[in-house]
Order: structure tokens, then sequence, then C-alpha cells
């Protein structure tokens, strides 16, 4: 009890159930000092139907707004929401509206965005190299490979630094879901080479759409950690042929791409606690000291897309032991590009 | 560019603290039917409520035609046009086709109907599906296939664009389920959009586009057409199978349930004998005979012509008690339900039968302890419980199940014994079944459809039109065709 008045909320709870009460109380008496005269108790009848309808319009102007509001104040300490927070129906003052909208802005703007760019940066660059150098070195390789007839170094090397330039430059803008296709078709050829014919990879969507979805801009490497999860734990320590398929389906107002894979699949529990990390935005996975746990790279793509879109867009995932996992991307349907800052 | 009819995005709905949907993300496209296949019933009920209503929500989003209707910042409590076509009969039953179809609708404004225009509305209606229906019939003379299809044809004359099929299994026999789905693909290919729930995989592959896994409140698993292999079902799925029992020799045993070309209602010249301990399956492909001959068994209806023998006597129709060495048991649809009365505890739904074996037990406070001592390694606390409604649903089964346990009769006759029951609970009843079995009672399993009743049975009758057409001993059951819905895999 002692603990709940210590908030502004329960003070204003108790000073209103006091009020309700005291005017109850008065009714109350009013009642039993008019029972002699009968006539008053019916001037009594208007006061009481009053009262009632005080009680309904604090229930309902009152109550369920403030319940409204707790409640997603507890989905936002929960990770659920960024956005609730700042698009409440009945703000609590107008100074509490606008420190929300701040902390939105806050939010949504640099730091967050920032830091899941850098997360993106650095799974794609797991050792800082400096680009230009690695360029540099992987030019140098093909051109001694091509001079000795080796045309399959030659071609891997060129894939290999096409990847890489792809991966490392420009973060900043969405690009075409065509552009990151090609991004995967290039990571592929690196991967068969060493998976030979083990590795299959087929893009299905319907024929009539495909011109239009592939028109449709997505952020940067968005396919490209979850392609690579799902070789490295999926199909890598299969046994056997391993199969990857991206299906692209379009909506008026959603992109919705599915990468599949028949490889290992994941125990419920593993399961469990990544959607569990999906399910809510949360960043502690950027810092240096946070513990290392696997699927780093999908809640870092999850956390980029709600940021950018909202909190309906995201990644949703399905898996069985020995079957195999599907990565469902919902992303809304847009064609403009934009920058993203931070 | 395909139109979304549906979307449910990470819907989490709590209701007094129990989570009944966790996270359940689900998208249904315009002219698909999507397969809901639920492996336990956690958040089913559910599932259809928040499609036809938008109720509060603990967090999460759904969308109608791309059109937010429902989140946790705000749940309108406004209803959606989805229609349910389950168990549930939702015609009336004393109004004609037409009235139904027409009349009954939101947004029928006419002051003065006219029979012959929505006589001429509904033949263009049935002929193109080929439905013999007359638009004056009334609907309390329609067949359970009939009924089912004039209810698809009210949500589609109403525009509803999605409409959920729930368990319909259970209500249609497998040769009018085919009828029902190919219903189904005919409204889809014209863009009407289906949600199917059922209980099995081998239901749901023929006729869905995708299938969806749903467990504990959310979705487990999605597969695609083509569906290439059901390893990913069986993986989540109980074991169901069994090691076939020892055969046994009938040649000096008397059958418990004898009858001999007895015709009775829809029943036309039926023979059978059911042996003690045995399970034997009776599926009726038509959906006619199960309550006459439920009524038959339990002696309100005498049989036309034929002998029906039970203990070797004949059975005489009548109310009185049954002769001793007659007695048969009865569970019908749904016992967790129907089967207890909640004003009575647990001890005495129990002992309910079991005076007709000893009259000193409602007098004998004694041995109803010694029973409730007895069946407590069975049935665990709550054989102690005075609120049979604290009970769990499992532990409602129990109950039932080991009531006849106690009571301890020649058959049992079980009608539709796993309808509405989940993965755990189907694989619980056959627990419960061989229990019986174990104690060397008969059971007969009435059935619309058998995947779960082949993985106790030892024989299955195959009824048509009345008739017995087929037999077949749990050792031929490979030789089961699809149509009758075998399922190898729950009797390997």
């Amino acid at each position: 009890m002692k603990n709940r008045e210590k908030y502004l909320s329960g003070r204003v709870r108790t000073a209103l159930a006091a009020l309700l009460a005291f005017s109850a109380l008065l009714l109350a008496l009013l009642a039993a000092a008019c029972f002699s005269a009968r006539w008053l108790l019916w001037a009594l009848a208007p006061a009481a139907l009053l009262y009632a309808a005080l009680i309904a319009g604090v229930r309902r102007g009152l109550a369920a707004p403030f319940r409204e509001s707790e409640k997603m104040m507890e989905l936002f300490s929960g990770g659920y929401t960024l956005q609730g927070v700042s698009q409440q129906r009945c703000p609590i003052s107008p100074a509490t509206e606008a420190a929300f909208s701040k902390l939105q802005e806050f939010l949504t703007t640099n730091d967050l965005i920032g830091a899941t760019k850098r997360q993106a940066q650095y799974l794609a660059l797991q050792n800082q190299i400096n680009p230009h150098f690695l360029y540099n070195t992987l030019e140098g390789i093909r051109g001694e490979a091509i001079a000795a007839g080796l045309d399959t170094v030659a071609q891997m090397t060129e894939a290999l630094a096409t990847f890489f330039r792809y991966t490392i430059s420009n973060l900043e803008n969405l690009v075409t879901l065509e552009d990151e296709l090609d991004n995967i078709e290039n990571y592929f050829l690196i991967q068969q080479y060493r998976f030979g014919e083990r590795l299959q990879l087929e893009v299905v969507c319907d024929e009539g759409d495909r011109a239009e979805l592939l028109r449709c801009r997505i952020p940067k490497l968005t396919l490209q950690p979850i392609v690579e999860n799902s070789i490295v734990h999926g199909v890598e320590r299969k046994i056997g042929r391993g199969n990857l398929r991206i299906k692209l389906e379009g909506t008026a107002k959603r992109l919705i791409i599915t990468v599949s894979d028949d490889g290992l699949g994941m125990e419920q529990q593993a399961l469990d606690q990544l959607n569990g990390q999906l399910a809510v935005t949360r960043l502690d996975y950027v810092r240096a000291d946070a513990e290392r746990q696997g699927g780093i790279a999908l809640v870092n793509v999850n956390n980029r897309i709600k940021l950018l879109f909202g909190e309906q867009y995201g990644l949703c995932i399905y898996s069985t032991p020995g079957v195999g996992t599907d990565v469902e991307i919902t992303l809304p349907r847009t064609t403009r590009d934009a920058k993203v800052t931070g | 560019m395909k139109e979304e009819i549906l979307r449910m995005d990470r819907v989490t709905r709590i209701v007094d603290g129990v989570t009944r949907l966790d996270n359940f993300s689900l998208h249904i496209f315009r002219g698909e039917i999507v397969g809901l296949l639920s492996m336990n019933d956690q958040g089913r009920d559910d599932l259809v409520e928040l499609l036809q209503q938008n109720l509060p929500l603990h967090y999460g989003f759904v969308y109608f035609g791309e059109r937010l209707v429902n989140s946790y910042q705000k749940s309108p409590m406004t209803e959606n046009r989805v229609s349910v076509i389950d168990r549930r009969r939702r015609l009336v039953d004393d109004l004609t086709v037409a009235d139904n179809v027409f009349v009954l609708r939101r947004g029928f404004k006419k002051y003065l109907v006219e029979p012959r225009v929505l006589r001429g509305q509904l033949a263009q209606f049935v002929g193109e599906l080929d439905l013999p229906i007359s638009a004056d019939e009334p609907v309390s003379e329609l067949s359970g296939y009939e009924r089912c299809a004039v209810e698809v044809l009210k949500a589609v004359i109403a525009g509803t664009r999605l409409i959920v099929v729930r368990e319909i299994s259970n209500v249609l026999s497998a040769a009018d389920l085919e009828r029902f789905q190919k219903l189904l693909r005919h409204y889809a290919g014209q863009g009407f959009s289906f949600l199917y729930i059922c209980a099995h995989h081998e239901e749901a592959f023929p006729v869905c586009d995708r299938v969806a896994v749903m467990e504990n409140g959310g979705i487990a698993l999605n597969l695609n057409r083509p569906f290439q292999n059901d390893e990913a079902i069986w993986r989540r799925s109980l074991d169901f199978s069994r090691p076939a029992g020892p055969p046994r020799e009938r040649a000096d045993r008397q059958p418990v349930v004898r009858l001999d070309r007895v015709t009775c209602g829809a029943m036309r010249a039926l023979s059978f004998s059911l042996w003690p301990g045995e399970c034997l399956t009776i599926l009726d492909r038509s959906n006619t005979i199960l309550t006459d001959l439920m009524a038959l068994m339990n002696r309100e209806r005498p049989p036309a012509s034929g002998m029906v023998q039970v203990g070797g006597a004949p059975l005489r129709p009548g109310r009185g008690r049954e002769k001793p060495g007659q007695e048969l048991g009865f569970i019908g649809e749904d016992p967790a339900h129907t089967m207890l009365f909640p004003e009575l505890s647990a001890l005495d739904n129990l002992c309910f039968l079991a005076d007709r074996r000893d009259g000193r037990l409602w007098r004998s406070p004694a041995l109803r302890r010694s029973i409730a001592r007895e069946y407590e390694r069975f049935l665990g606390g709550a054989v102690y419980e005075r609120d049979v409604g604290a009970l769990t649903h499992q532990q409602r089964y129990d109950l039932v199940y080991y009531r006849m346990h106690l009571y301890h009769p020649g058959a049992v006759f079980c009608m539709q014994p796993f309808l509405g029951a989940d993965m755990y609970l189907r694989h619980h009843i056959i627990g419960l079944l061989e229990m019986l079995r174990g104690r060397g009672v008969a059971t007969v399993l009435l059935s619309v459809n058998i995947s779960d009743s082949l993985s106790v049975a030892d024989r299955l009758l195959v009824v048509e039109q009345g008739r017995l057409v087929r037999e077949y001993r749990r050792e031929d059951f490979h030789t089961l065709s699809k149509q009758e819905g075998y399922d190898p895999h729950r009797t390997k």
C-alpha cells in the first residue's frame, strides 16, 4: 500500500475513491434526512442519476484511458513497442506527451539506427579489414590468376571483390530487391566453390509480379545475413544436399520474403529464445561486452526493419529439427528511395 | 500482385491471466485455402472468436483487406465479416433454404419477400454446384453435406471474404468430405478465401494451398504446396503406434454382441459379432446409421427385422434394467461435457453406473471410500474433487472412461470418441480405450472418419447407406484405400 502511494497514480486513485465515497455518503445522508418527507426523496432521484452518470463518466473518461496508457508503458518497458508510447489516444498531460515525442525522436533517429547499421557493418566485416586494401589485393590475385590461366580462381576472386564492394559501401540508402538478390547470387557463387552441387538456390515468385517486385526497395543487407545463417547453421552441417529457397510475394502494401532451407532446423528451446528476441526491440546485443549468443544477424536485421519502418514489420522464424527453417521477412512495399540516417 | 484478405501479426491474447494466443502470425491471400492444423487446443477457440470480433489484444495487429481493424492500441470490439462453418447448426431449421440464404442475411432490406425471385437466384448458385437442393426445402430435411453446402452458399452470397471451416470431418462422412472439399476449391477459384481448421494433415493436404501448424497458441510451422513429405508433421506428433495384439482364438467363445441381419432406421440387414476384449471400429461413410445403432443397442428402439443378441441372449427393448450378463456401456460425443453431472462429486460421477452391479453402493459410504482408494492410483487426487467443473478436460475424460472400467460391462459403444480432441487428448483417449481392452471390455467406436480409430482398432467395418460393404482385420489395414481415410502412420 505504502509502495503504491509512492506514485502519483496511486494517490490520484485514492483521492478519486475518497471523493466518490464522500459524495455517496452525502447522498445517503440526504436520503436519510428526507425520509420523513417522501416528496423530497423524489427530488433526490435526479441527484442519484447524476451520481451514477458521474461514476460512468469517470470509468469511461478517466479509468479506461489511464489503464490503456499504463498498458502502453508496460509494453514499452517490456520492449514490445517503441512507437506506441508516443501515439497514445489520451496522453496524461501535454508535458508528458511532449516528453515522449522527444524520447521517440531520440530513439528512432540517430543512436538506434546507427547502432544497428554499425552492427550490420560489423557482421559483414568480421575482421575490420581496410576495404581499399582488400579490393586492391583481390584485384591483384585476379590479375595473377588470369595471367596463369586459372579462370576459376579469377571468377571466384571477382565474385568476392564484388561482394565486398556491395557489402561495405553505401549502407545509408535503401536498395532495390534486384540489387539485393544480385548480391545473394554473388554470395551464393562464392559459397558454391566450397559446397559445389551440395548447395542449391532458387528464387521463386509469380512471373507476372517479378518485374514490379524487383523494383521494391529494402534496407541493404537484409537478405545476405539470413541466407548466410541458413547456410552456416542449417545446410553446412547437414549430410547430403541442401536447398535454399527465396520466395517473393507482394500485396498492395507489403512485401513478404521467405527464406527457407531444408537443413538441420532448430531445437524448440533455441527457437523460442530467438523468436522472443525478435518479438521485442532490444539493442543490448550491440554492446561490446554483451554475451555472444546465436542469431545476432537475424535480430539485427529485425531491429533495423522495425526502426526504419515501424513495429508492424520485421522477421518471424519457423523451424523444425531435422526438417528445416523458414524466415519470413515482412516489409512495406515501397519503390521510393530513402536515406537511412545515423 | 496478391490481395491480402487477412493478416494477423504477432498477436498475443491473454484472457484471465492465461496466454491463449502467443505471438500468433498468419496471413491469407485472396482465393487461398489455408489449413490450420492444431496440435493442441490452446488458442483454437480464441482464434476463431478473434477473427469474428475485434477483441482486446495484449499485443499485435489484425488486418482485414490490408486495413488495420484491431491492435493492442485500439480494439474497437466491432465484428468482422467472417463466416464459421462447424458442428454448430447456424441455419434456422424451420425456414426454407432460400429464406436462410437470402432473407436472413445482413443487409437484406426488402419489405416484401418474393419467393419466385429467391428461387431463381438460388437456382443459379445450386446449378453451378450440381447441388440437388430445392429453394423451398426446409433446412431440417437437409443432409449433413447439404447443410454445410448451404452454409457456404449463404456466406458466399453475403459477400463474406473469409470463411472459417472448422473440424468439418467430424460432421461429414469421408465421401461427403470429398464433395465438400471440391465445393471449397470451386469457391476458392472464384476468389473466396478459407481457413480450414482440422486435426489431421491427411485431411488438409488434398484441399489446402498452404498448411500452418498451430501449437501452444502460436504458429510452429508453415508448409507449402506441393506437400512433398509429411515428416515435418510427424516430428511434432506423438507416437500413435501400438504393437498388434496376439490373435484371439474365437472358436470356443461366445460373442458379447451379435447382430444378425438387423434392419432398424437407416440400417439395412446389418450383421456383425463383437468378441470379448475386441475393439471394433464402424465407419459409416454416409453418416446415416450411427444414431440408429446407438438407439438400438440402448434399447430405445426395437429392430424392424433381424436379431440382436447380447451376452448370448436376445436383447429386449424397454426402459428397465438390463438382464445380468447383458450390461452395455455408452459414451456419447464430447463426453467431458455431456456425460458428467456437475452437481455430483467426482467420486459419485465415477460410481454412477456401478450401483447396477451392487445395490448397496449409495447406502454404504465405506464401499464408496474403498472405490475411491482403489481408483486413486488411476485418477490421482481428482477422485476426491467435490466440484467436477474444477477438473481439467483430460481428467473429465478419465472419469467417464474409468466409470466404464468400474461398471465393467461386456461392451462399450463410443460415439465419435475423438471428436474435437487435440493431438494430446486423442493420444490419451487411445490409452483409455486400451485400458478398457485390458479389462476385457469390448469397445465399438462409431465414427464417420477413421484416422485415429485405426490406432486402437482390431477390426474395421465399413458401412455405406446402412449396409455393411467391407470388413478389414488389423493385419489387413495396410490394404485400406485412401478413400476410407487410411492413415498408415497411425497404425504402423
